[in-house]
This record gives C-alpha cells, sequence and structure tokens, in this order.
C-alpha cells in the first residue's frame, strides 16, 4: 500500500473512531432531557382556539391560552370547578343573573409578537370574532345581547359586551338568566387574543399570541405540534401555573399501538390515543408496567348517530330497532373494557344522568319486529367510522345491521377528516361513530351542543344526528337558573328523547386509559383537557406517576399501588 | 433464455410437411434428445416426469385437499363449525375442560384458542368468529384473487409479449417502453396509491372498492408487464424459425401464425411460469390485504386475517397463525408444483 493510501485510511479510521466513541452532541441531550414527548394517531381539527372543538387540541390549547375564567387545573371533581384566571375574581353577578362584570388582572401579557399586556379590549375583541368567524362555539354565547345581530350583520361589535381599558373592567349583558354562562365562559372558545387578530383560522402561519406558559412554535399538521416556552409568561396565581418542561413535543400520525411501544421503550412520555385492547392484558399483568397504567372516568359518552334526515332513519322505528339490536356489551368489549355500557345519552358521571336503561339488553327479534313495522325495505347503509384505529366495531355495526336486513358497507376516514364530513349537512351521511366529552357538567353540554337543532350550522355542525325534535324542551331548560331543576329536568329529557326518538344508540361511558412513561412525574388527568402537560415533569423531580393513582377507577382491584 | 422446447422441438418443427397439420402437434410429435422411450410425446413425457417427482405429487395433493376444502366451505361449515366464516360471537360462551368460557372476554380477548373440536377448531377471533372457518373462507378468496390475477398475468404478459416479439420494430420499441415505464414504477406502492383512489371514490370503472375483483386487476395488469418481456424473448426466438417463415410462404395471415403456429410452442413456458406466478399472487394478496388495499372486512382472506391477528399476537397467536400457516403451506406447494412443470418441460434447466 502505497504511504498516501495508509494515510488516508488512517484519517478515516480515527473519524469512524471518533464518531462512534465522542461525545454526543450536546444540544440534542439536553433538548431531550428537559422534552416532553406525546404521540398522537390524528392532528388537532385547529389549534386556533376560535375554531377547534375537539379534545385533542383543546389538551394542547390549555397550556398556551388563558380566558378570563378557567376550569382549575386538578383531577377528578375538583377540574370541573371554574375559578377566575385573567379576572381578577370571579364575576359580580347583578341585574336577576344578566349581569357578569369582570376586574382583568394587571400584568398578564401576550407572547411573541404581540408582546404587550392584555386588555380589557382584548377580551371583548375575543367574542367579536368569534362572532366573525363564526365559531363553532358561538351556541354558548348567543344568550350575550347583540352577539346573534352581529353574528348575522357583521357590522359594529357585539353590543352586550362593554370593555374599558382604562378601568380595567369588561362586562357582560345576557339576555337572560344562564346558570352555564360561566362555565362557557371558561371554555378554550373564550381564551383571549388580541384585538385585530384575523377572523380566520390561524393554525398554520401566524398563530395568536399565547398568555399561557407555553407558546405553539410549530405545527405541521403531517408531523407534529411543538410547544416551548412562552418567554413573557410569569404565573399569576395557583390556577395558572407555570410549565416545568422546556418543550412539548407532540409526534402526529402514530398509531396507537406505536404509541405504546414507543412509551415503553422510553422514546416518548404519553399518548394522547387509545391504548388498543390488544396491548392491555400484558400491562394489566405486567409488574414492571401496571403501575404506569392510568384508568379515570371520563364524562364521555360513546355513540352511534343515526341521520334523522335521511332514509331509513328518517323513520323513528328503524332509530329504535338499531337499539335494540346492538348489543352494548359487545361495543365495550371492543373498546377492550373500557367503558359502563349504556344507552342513556348523559354520562353516570353528569348530573342528570338516568338511571334508567331505555335499552337494557340486546332484543334482535324486538328489533326485526321495528324494521317490519316501519314499512321501510331495507337497503344500503353506509356506516361512517375513524380509518386508523380497529375496524372490529365498524365491523360489529355492519354485521348487525346486516342482520336487520340491510345492505351495510363501512367507510372509514382519517380522524382529522371525520368531522368535516359528518359534520357537513349536504352529505347526507347516514350513521357513524361519535364520542362526545363533557364541555362542562352539565346536561347542556351534550343536549344543547349535539341534540339542539337550532344550533345546527348546515357546514359545520356537531348535531350528527340533525335532529331537532327536542327544541322546545330544550330551550325551556336552558332558561332555568337553578342547577338542581335544570338536572332533573335533563334527566327526563333524556329518558324521552331516546325512548321516543332514539336520534342516537349510545354505547358505553368512557373510562379513559393512558399509559405514562416511567420518568413523568406530577402526572394530572384532568376531566376536560386530559394529561395536564404543564404541569408535568420529566427530569425526576415531583412525584413519579406510578405512585399517583388517587380516584382512579378499579385500581385497587387490578393490583394496587405497588410503591 | 430460451422458450420451453424450443431448442430440440425447433428443429424438428422445421419439417414444413408437417405444418400444415399444426404447429403444435409437429413439435410435441417429434423425438427429443430427452425423450426416454421412442413413443414418448413431449407432454407424456412431462407426465411422466411429474408423476416420478415424489416432492411435486405431495405438494399436489396438498394443494388440492386445499382448494378442494376451500371452495367446499359453505357445504360444511354449518355441520362442522355451526357457524359460518362471518358469523360473529362477541356475546357467546362455550365449555371448556368443564369450564363455562366467554368466547371473547370482557376486555375484548379472544378467550378460545384451538382444540380437537369442531366448534372453534382453530380458535376464535376478536368478533368471536371461527378461524378455522375463516381460514378456509379465505382460502377460496386468496387462491381465486391468486388464480385470476395470475391467468390475467398471462393473458395480457403473453399477448404483449407475443405482439412485440413477433412484430419487431417500432411496435416492439413502443410496448416495451411502456413495459419499462411499468416496471419501473414501485409495485407495492402504486397499488396503494390506485386502493386509495379507489377507496376514496367507492368504485373501480363499474366495479365496487370492496370487490375482490379490485386486488385481482391490480395484481394481474402489474404482473403483466414483467411477464410479457418472458414471452416477448420466447417469440422472437420461435419467430425466426423455419416453420415461420414457412407458414408464411403458405399464406398464413399474422394473427394465424402468432395464434395458430406461436402460441402453442409458447404454452410449455407458460405452464412452467405457472405455479411461480401463483405463489406470487397469493402472496401478492396477502400482502395487500396485510395492509388493508386488498380483500376488505368482513369478506376473510389469508393476508387481513394476518392482519387481524396481529393486535392480539401476545394472546391469540391462532388469528394470525392460521392464515400464516395456510400462506405458507399453499405457497411452497404451488412453488414446488411450478418446479416440477419446470424440470418436467424443461429437464435442460435451460429456463
Amino acid at each position: 500500500m502505497k504511504p498516501k493510501a495508509i494515510g488516508i485510511v488512517a484519517i478515516a479510521a480515527l473519524a469512524i473512531l471518533l464518531v462512534a466513541f465522542g461525545p454526543a452532541p450536546k444540544s440534542s441531550k439536553g433538548d431531550a432531557a428537559n422534552t416532553l414527548h406525546v404521540t398522537s394517531l390524528s392532528n388537532p381539527d385547529s389549534i386556533d382556539p376560535a375554531i377547534s372543538w375537539t379534545g385533542l387540541s383543546w389538551s394542547m390549547q390549555v397550556n398556551v391560552y388563558n380566558g378570563l375564567l378557567a376550569y382549575k387545573k386538578a383531577s377528578g371533581v375538583a377540574g370541573t370547578e371554574v375559578v377566575p384566571d385573567i379576572a381578577e375574581a370571579l364575576p359580580e353577578i347583578t341585574d336577576g343573573g344578566r349581569t357578569y362584570s369582570f376586574k382583568v388582572r394587571k400584568g398578564v401579557m401576550f407572547g411573541p409578537p404581540a408582546n404587550r399586556e392584555v386588555k380589557p379590549s382584548d377580551i371583548k375583541y375575543t367574542f367579536d370574532r368569534l362572532a366573525l368567524i363564526p365559531s363553532q362555539g358561538v351556541g354558548f354565547y348567543s344568550v350575550v345581547e347583540g352577539f346573534d345581530d352581529f353574528m348575522e350583520s357583521k357590522k359594529g361589535t357585539v353590543s352586550g359586551i362593554v370593555a374599558d381599558d382604562d378601568a380595567g373592567t369588561v362586562v357582560f349583558h345576557l339576555t337572560r338568566p344562564d346558570a352555564t354562562f360561566l362555565y362557557s365562559l371558561a371554555l378554550p372558545f373564550s381564551f383571549v387574543v388580541p384585538k385585530g387578530t384575523p377572523p380566520e383560522d390561524l393554525s398554520l402561519g401566524n398563530r395568536t399570541p399565547a398568555t399561557g406558559p407555553y407558546m405553539f412554535s410549530d405545527y405541521d399538521p403531517a408531523r407534529h405540534v411543538i410547544l416551548t416556552r412562552n418567554p413573557k409568561f410569569k404565573q399569576w396565581t395557583e390556577d395558572s401555573p407555570d410549565g416545568h418542561v422546556d418543550k412539548i413535543e407532540i409526534d402526529l400520525k402514530v398509531s396507537d399501538d406505536n404509541a405504546i411501544t414507543r412509551i415503553m421503550q422510553g422514546s416518548a412520555d404519553a399518548s394522547l390515543g387509545a391504548i388498543p385492547r390488544s396491548k392491555l392484558p400484558f400491562l394489566q399483568s405486567s409488574k414492571e408496567w401496571m403501575p404506569y397504567l392510568h384508568q379515570h372516568v371520563q364524562p364521555a359518552t360513546s355513540y352511534i348517530w343515526l341521520n334523522t334526515q335521511v332514509a331509513p332513519f328518517d323513520n323513528v322505528k328503524v332509530r329504535q330497532a338499531v337499539n335494540w339490536a346492538i348489543s352494548r356489551r359487545a361495543f365495550v368489549k371492543l373498546a377492550g373494557g373500557a367503558g359502563e355500557p349504556s344507552s342513556t345519552i348523559l354520562p353516570s358521571a353528569l348530573p342528570g344522568a338516568p338511571d334508567v336503561d331505555p335499552y337494557p339488553k340486546q332484543d334482535m327479534a324486538k328489533a326485526k319486529q321495528l324494521i317490519s313495522e316501519s314499512g321501510i325495505t331495507p337497503g344500503k347503509v353506509t356506516i361512517w367510522c375513524f380509518a386508523g384505529g380497529s375496524t372490529d366495531t365498524p365491523q360489529y355495526l355492519q354485521a348487525v345491521m346486516n342482520q336487520l336486513g340491510f345492505e351495510a358497507r363501512t367507510r372509514c376516514v382519517d380522524p382529522s377528516a371525520y368531522y368535516n364530513v359528518v359534520g357537513v349537512k349536504k352529505n347526507n351521511t347516514q350513521m357513524g361513530f361519535a364520542n362526545w366529552s363533557m364541555d362542562f357538567p352539565e346536561g347542556a353540554t351534550f343536549f344543547y351542543s349535539n341534540l339542539y337543532g337550532a344550533n345546527i350550522n348546515p357546514d359545520h355542525s356537531s348535531n350528527y344526528a340533525w335532529y331537532t325534535g327536542s327544541d322546545s324542551e330544550i330551550e325551556r331548560i336552558m332558561k332555568m337558573t337553578d342547577l338542581d331543576e335544570r338536572a332533573a329536568a335533563w334527566k327526563a329529557l333524556d329518558t324521552k328523547m331516546m325512548t321516543d326518538d332514539a336520534p342516537w344508540v349510545p354505547m358505553f361511558h368512557g373510562v379513559k386509559r393512558e399509559l405514562i412513561g416511567k420518568r413523568v412525574g406530577d402526572y394530572v388527568n384532568h376531566p376536560l383537557y386530559d394529561f395536564l402537560f404543564m404541569k408535568a415533569t420529566v427530569d425526576g423531580s415531583g412525584t413519579n406517576n406510578s405512585k399517583e393513582h388517587e380516584g382512579e377507577v378499579g385500581y385497587e382491584d387490578e393490583g394496587g399501588d405497588e410503591s | 433464455m430460451s422458450a420451453a422446447g424450443a431448442a430440440p422441438n425447433g428443429r424438428a418443427s422445421s419439417l414444413p410437411t408437417n405444418l400444415q397439420d399444426h404447429g403444435a402437434t409437429l413439435v410435441h410429435g417429434a423425438k427429443s434428445e430427452f425423450s426416454g422411450t421412442a413413443s414418448e410425446s413431449p407432454t407424456q413425457m412431462a407426465i411422466r416426469r411429474l408423476r416420478e417427482n415424489k416432492i411435486a405429487i405431495m405438494a399436489m395433493v396438498v394443494f388440492v385437499t386445499i382448494c378442494a376444502m376451500t371452495i367446499a366451505t359453505p357445504l360444511f361449515e354449518q355441520h362442522w363449525a355451526h357457524r359460518t366464516a362471518t358469523e360473529q360471537n362477541l356475546d357467546g360462551s362455550m365449555m371448556i375442560h368443564g369450564k363455562k368460557t366467554e368466547v371473547v372476554d370482557l376486555q375484548g380477548m379472544p378467550q378460545v384458542g384451538p382444540g380437537l373440536r369442531r366448534e372453534y377448531t382453530f380458535g376464535a377471533d376478536g368478533l368471536g368468529r371461527d378461524v378455522f372457518m375463516r381460514a378456509l373462507a379465505g382460502g377460496s378468496i386468496s387462491l381465486r384473487i391468486g388464480v385470476g390475477a395470475a391467468t390475467l398475468c398471462i393473458v395480457f404478459g403473453t399477448l404483449m409479449g407475443l405482439i412485440g416479439g413477433f412484430y419487431g420494430g417500432r411496435v416492439d420499441k413502443v410496448l416495451t417502453y411502456i413495459v419499462d415505464v411499468m416496471i419501473a414504477f414501485p409495485a407495492m406502492l402504486f397499488m396503494i396509491a390506485l386502493s386509495a383512489a379507489i377507496a376514496t371514490s367507492g368504485k373501480f370503472g363499474p366495479i365496487s372498492a370492496s370487490s375482490i375483483l379490485v386486488p385481482m386487476l391490480m395484481l394481474g395488469m402489474l404482473s403483466s408487464f414483467g411477464f410479457s418481456r418472458i414471452m416477448r424473448a420466447a417469440t422472437k426466438e420461435l419467430a425466426n424459425k423455419e416453420y415461420i417463415e414457412a407458414a408464411r410462404a403458405l399464406g398464413s395471415g399474422d394473427r394465424r401464425i402468432m395464434f395458430v403456429h406461436l402460441l402453442p410452442h409458447l404454452v410449455p413456458t407458460i405452464i412452467t411460469f405457472s405455479g411461480i406466478l401463483l405463489a406470487g399472487m397469493i402472496l401478492g394478496e396477502a400482502g395487500l390485504s396485510f395492509l388493508g388495499i386488498g380483500v376488505q372486512a368482513p369478506t376473510p382472506s389469508w393476508g387481513n386475517m394476518i392482519a387481524d391477528g396481529q393486535a392480539f399476537y401476545s394472546t391469540a397467536w391462532w388469528i394470525a397463525g392460521a392464515g400464516g400457516l395456510f400462506v405458507m403451506v399453499t405457497v411452497l406447494c404451488a412453488n414446488l408444483i411450478g418446479e416440477a412443470l419446470e424440470e418436467a418441460f424443461d429437464p435442460k434447466g435451460t429456463r
């Protein structure tokens, strides 16, 4: 070998040795050390607070934005308590429940690029923007004077909201007393944006400035959402907690199966999806992993919606037949046991949930009798479902529909596109799957949001059944101001609606299961936002999540706290 | 490469006096340097060689048994397993070792594994369906797709090869370019993209997106380009033979030469490749269905059974195991048969 060639070989060998045994790049090591890694099967519908109405997006937004009020950042029932956030205190309610006066806290800052203090006029503009877009959440605020008029005319502003920047106050005038208005003000729809923010979806490009401990620094719908520290954030109360990790990286399009594998390998800390039933036996029997498996009652109902305005489900007997034909226990099995079989709309965790099941047991004979009485000739039916998950649940429903004489086919679409298909009236989708979690602990969150005909937006509705049959009763209950009376009224409506009209086929009330990574400490599962990223630690500080199981479902039965 | 039997038979077939009878008869009736007895035709010789190949006979018996069972499944499924391949049983239970066991437990896990019994002989799947019945019914689908796709591949591949090889010149150039372009496409990615488009529209021309014709057409058509190259080369070699020139001299038209004088000579080549093609198509179907773009649920196929079983591999291994076992055995048999056919028709091993 020539000396020149020997030299080249020696340099190459030295380079290989350096790469192989040299120190890892400091930036990536430090980065990973205090980064929370989360995975998600689908991408959020939007990360603009005025647009989004999915739990996935809200679980990200709660770390970034704030409103006048907030849900306490705690697990269990404590997490449904409304507390002051940008408001200095809960409002003064006068005029027989028609006027809500807030004093706005000083020193709350918008992060980059606004870099200025939040003013009362920003809060007023936030609601103007909701009406201008218009947001899916407008139904929560139509009780504000002038809101509906402004939404229609788009001239001026919402007359019922008066902001005074000098006095630091904002006052809401309502058309009638609304027992749930405080809850509505704590929802992400009312997260504050700077005055002048364009009334359009700002998920991509120029995002709305953060007020919370984190800000969205990147969102690529095909890859990830990245949250980094908001440099302008300073904690103002214990209910506006600062974050612990430096960065939150949410990898999108990761299957539930892969998510669990990644958590077990240590390359992810949590998943925003479900735990596939195939993984459960191992996790539940593993002494190593069982302590990291968390199980919470979720105030949610998993259901099948039936389009009441499209054949064959425009016939009430067909809808009742489907309710009798299915086995709710079978659906729970297909969900890996994550639920309680029920045919009521309101989940058992909510005040006003009926204690009587209108369809207590599968009865195929009765279902077939109803189909025969309906006078229809069963034809083709399309079942809409989410792609990427197990196909067993749609297959089960398909088999049931075929047993009833229909020719059923399944059509599964990407979860991020699903609601944009079934929520558009002209698509005339017949039946499909949905899951609804409470927005606040009151029956309106189910009936007013999903089953009130006057709220239907033909281009973007969450009333997938396009049901209008109980509007007058819902309006009557919405005017009630006593929460106990309302709970009793929702209970009666639930039973009546399911018995007489059956726009839904409720399957079960959910239980949320999460596998949390071994290094995560100070784990909090919020009833509305699930895993609170801002509270979590990954550097070994805080109480390890394997030791936090307070209030979890059946944990004692499944092995107990092994600490 | 030479076409099947072309080297020995080609010489014999050049006798113009026999041409008027039939090209194929002429070739097969000729003596071969590999013939065992003087009176044996090449076909008889191939059959004899096949019969002497014990492994091939065993493979054929197993293959035919699998085919027969899969085709006959609808006749006996209700008598054997008391349920069809698609019938679910999520809420059912059965006695196992004297203990009442839910077919699928409350966590959604299949609890009934394989056993020496008529119901759930190969166990239950995640919807409480009988895995044995699904494997047989799925086999019928997988084999239908395999045979259909292999047939399509042979028909189109042979036609393209025959035309290109016979005409040569511009026609051949154009066909070669098309084949080159199609072969350059990554077939699996192409099929995934095509399936996504078909699923979105719900139809593939007049065919429903969930029809088994969709994977059959995709596999058959895409594979035919590769196969056409083999047929083109075989045709080119045959087209220069003297008996073709003689046929032309006797006034035979292009179509007659291609389909009466050339095509019969390509048959041995087609036969030898058919086993390998069938095995490839069965594997292709399994791959497509495993990815969720082949046979659509609830219709069973070996591929989607493996996909279904993937979720339960650690606790209910029998779901994917049954699908995998049937694919493996059938493909092995098809390959062994293909190899035996090749040895029988091309003992020189020129292929």
